[in-house]
């Protein structure tokens, strides 16, 4: 065996991962090759060294890395990417529309659309006012949107009784 | 499931992550970057990109081989953006060696800082495989499936890696004292 040879076995030579007679003919090399005996020395050495290159992770950064999850979840809410997307994209869309419609509302060009404007935004109104009282009732009622939803608005729900008797037939006639 | 938990915002959860694969991180940062100004940094960004990539694991895959992968990739990036700007830093940190007598312990404490250098003198891929495989002592198997390398290059890689070091040490006439 040449040192060549013996230089692509000799880590399997040092993890005892040769054949019984490849490891015989590496190490009859190396008795005899000053050069391959040298390297091996060392490589040993490295290895031995290696051992202690570990350390433990300072005591700063240890704590930098338990607050990255507090501040992370600060930063962003705890909705999907694509739901925050589609938000946003709904957000612009209101927004624009809402420009366009101050326009034509303090402009007064078109006096038609000028008292149907009126009337939408009456209408978006009542639609913001229920929807506020809609969701006031779903945490009222014990994080089930369903009896919310059947509920009479007047009706008062019994935080101890979360399912009161009637509820479904009541939600059966108005639903 | 941790995992979950984590992705729901569990501090705990992220802690015992942190917990668990923090040193891993650190060690392989460390002795990639060969100081630890730069080690704690990577380190960090690891463990941000680990948090906010946390909900794009999925379980039926291997955390550990995941986490690996993504400290690989992003010390063999770090390197890419420093390299200009390398091996200027002197290395200065404590060094934790075992128990031998004190003469002994003071030759090991100096190879140990000349190890560094020259681990940080190889080539950016055969040095993450070296340290994950001599530092960390993963086997060839774990360290070929999480890297997804056939485990012959990995070995032949590693087996290279370990002669240039050697050779290294020898040429830079710093063996011993
Ligand atoms: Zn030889």
């Amino acid at each position: 065996m040449d040192c060549k040879l013996v230089e692509e076995r000799i880590s399997n030579y040092i993890e005892n991962n040769l054949s019984a007679t490849e490891m015989d003919a590496v190490r009859e090399h190396i008795q005899s090759c000053g050069a391959c005996r040298d390297l091996l020395e060392r490589m040993e050495r490295v290895l031995y060294l290696c051992e202690d290159l570990t350390e433990e992770v300072p005591f700063f950064l240890k704590n930098r890395l338990y607050n990255i999850a507090e501040t992370r979840v600060a930063e962003e809410p705890a909705i999907s990417g694509r739901t925050i997307t589609v938000l946003k994209w709904a957000a612009a869309m209101v927004g624009t529309a809402v420009l366009l419609l101050n326009l034509l509302y303090f402009t007064s060009i078109v006096p038609p659309a000028n008292r149907f404007l009126h009337l939408a935004v009456s209408r978006i109104e009542t639609f913001v006012v229920e929807a506020g009282a809609y969701v006031e009732r779903i945490s009222e009622s014990d994080r089930n949107p369903f009896l919310g939803l059947f509920m009479s608005p007047d009706k008062k729900i019994d935080a101890d009784q979360p399912f009161p008797d009637g509820a479904t037939n009541e939600g059966g006639k108005n639903g | 499931m941790l995992i979950d938990r984590i992705a729901d915002g569990d501090p705990e959860a992220w802690n015992m992550i942190v917990d668990k694969y923090s040193k891993g991180i650190y060690s392989l940062a460390l002795n990639f970057a060969g100081n630890a100004d730069d080690a704690a940094d990577i380190t960090q960004d690891i463990f941000i990109k680990l948090f906010s990539n946390i909900h794009k694991f999925t379980l039926d895959g291997n955390f550990h081989a995941w986490l690996m992968r993504m400290a690989k990739n992003h010390c063999i990036d770090y390197w890419r953006k420093n390299r200009k700007n390398r091996n200027v830093l002197p290395l200065n940190e404590d060094i934790r060696v075992h128990d031998h007598d004190e003469e002994q312990h003071m030759i090991d404490r100096m190879d140990i800082q000349r190890l560094r250098r020259r681990i940080n003198q190889l080539d950016p891929e055969l040095r993450i495989l070296l340290i994950l495989r001599d530092v960390q002592n993963y086997s060839y198997q774990e360290i070929a499936a999480s890297l997804d390398l056939p485990l012959g290059t990995v070995k032949s890689r590693i087996n290279r890696g370990r002669i240039k070091l050697a050779r290294m040490f020898q040429q830079g006439g710093d063996h011993g004292l």
